[in-house]
């Protein structure tokens, strides 16, 4: 029996990307393995530990528990889509570095792409709405504070529009 | 091969999970809820809303599998209201129910309470209805829809019928929760126990208050415990801990022994100080 397939086009990190895949796939999957997006981790297979966050038409989405054809006609971001064309850093990505926010990294992208989401939104977000948010991912190394840090220091730098 | 081991709390025993073990899958996209119907009429067919809990449940791999694909269906994400009830569409997501100003000023406490299930990354994609279909001992929707007395309305076969939250048939289009209800919800030992209050005031008396709790055990029906001349404000208050305790002794036995879960004395203490709380809390609003 032939295996279902669908193609599909969407952005990918600011530019159209299009494909045929199985139906059954995972855009985890799609992601890392077809377009070479590491960044996008398999952590818990599960959906609960965020590593696997990409951010679906702007919002934080899980690409472990999505279809790849569910990216169709949709704008899909991934860390390696954060920095500018030029390579310049996003403000979240300085203050990640300067506060110290990462150990194994592991975390890393799906905290950054969780904060640039909320930034977006909320550009002055209070306390507790911060950590909501950031708590759909979660870091084994003990990098809490330290990443709270970096989500106000970039906060505030955006606000200021630097 | 990547996998997590995953027990199932009925058998008890070890299965492997794995995003490598999902099946082919036939994907079909209804047009329109009447297609999305007869599609599901399929041998073995099953509906994919947000996908959460589909996609979970695939990686416990199968046969190939059937799935109906209700994202885009038109109408069904709406939130508005309807009569005495705010209609959640039932591909409205949790993050939808959670901004929506109607249902902030219509049933408070629903929508603030319902930020605080899951993450903004699974609200962002799952949906209310999902989570009640799944209906997992630990999740919110059961006890939450009980307390409110919220109906479904569901197509089933040609007919849309409205049935009672507990029992959905055929395809799920919409939850109704009834307009000036206040809510209230403790998930703080969630997943031993959840509780859920709701309270419909009237010339400033409780008329009606039910409390409903979930955990490793089935629903309790939530019991409307205001009584027949219904209560005000300082009454209930007063009265919040008596309520509670009483109610809680009605919590029924667990079906079956969820390895070390607590037990029924433990269950009942527990939920009778949570729903005093929650109870407590409605009649200060």
């Amino acid at each position: 029996m032939l295996e279902p397939t669908e193609r599909i086009t969407f952005d990918l990190d600011g530019r159209p990307v299009t494909t045929t895949v199985p139906t059954r796939r995972l855009l985890i999957d799609l992601l890392r393995d077809e377009f070479g997006c590491s960044g996008v981790r398999a952590g818990c297979d599960a959906g609960l530990c965020g590593a696997c966050t990409v951010l679906v038409d702007g919002v934080p989405g899980t690409a472990c528990l999505m279809l790849a054809v569910e990216a169709d006609g949709r704008r899909i971001t991934t860390i390696h889509g954060l920095a500018g064309p030029d390579g310049a850093l996003h403000p979240i990505q300085h203050a990640f570095l300067e506060e110290r926010a990462l150990q194994c990294g592991s975390c890393t992208p799906g905290m950054v792409l969780l904060a640039a989401a909320l930034l977006a939104e909320c550009p002055d977000p209070d306390e507790a709405t911060i950590r909501s948010w950031m708590s759909a991912a979660l870091c084994r190394c003990g990098g809490g504070e330290a990443i709270l840090r970096a989500v106000r220091r970039a906060a505030e730098r955006m606000r200021a529009g630097q | 091969m990547d996998g997590t081991l995953h027990t199932t709390e009925a058998s008890g025993t070890l299965t492997m999970r794995s995003r490598a073990l999902i099946p082919p899958l036939r994907l079909l996209r209804p047009r329109t809820t009447e297609e999305a119907v007869a599609m599901l009429r399929e041998p073995g067919a099953i509906a994919m809303a947000g996908g959460v809990e589909v996609i979970a449940a695939l990686k416990s791999g199968g046969p190939q599998r059937t799935v109906v694909v209700l994202r885009g269906l038109p109408g069904v994400d709406r939130i508005e209201v309807v009569e005495d009830a705010v209609r959640l569409g039932a591909l409205a997501t949790h993050e939808a129910v959670v901004r929506d100003a109607l249902l902030r000023e219509a049933v408070p406490g629903f929508a603030e309470t319902w930020g605080s299930v899951a993450n903004v990354r699974i609200r962002n994609q799952g949906t209310l209805a999902g989570c009640l279909i799944a209906a997992a001992p630990h999740y919110d929707a059961p006890p939450a829809l009980a307390a409110l007395d919220a109906r479904l309305i569901c197509r089933v076969g040609d007919e849309t019928v409205c049935l009672p939250w507990h029992a959905p048939r055929g395809l799920v289009l919409a939850l109704d929760l009834p307009r000036g209800t206040r809510f209230a919800h403790d998930r703080s030992l969630r997943p031993w126990l959840l509780v859920s209050a709701a309270a419909r005031l009237d010339a400033g008396r409780v008329r009606w208050l039910r409390l409903a709790a979930a955990g490793p055990f089935r629903v309790g029906a939530a019991e409307d415990v205001a009584g027949a001349e219904g209560l005000d404000g300082p009454a209930l208050a007063r009265h919040a801990k008596h309520l509670a305790r009483a109610w809680a002794n009605t919590l029924p036995e667990p079906d079956h022994l969820v390895p070390a879960s607590p037990g029924p004395v433990w269950r009942r203490h527990a939920a009778a100080v949570l729903a005093a709380r929650l109870v407590a809390r409605l009649a200060d609003a």
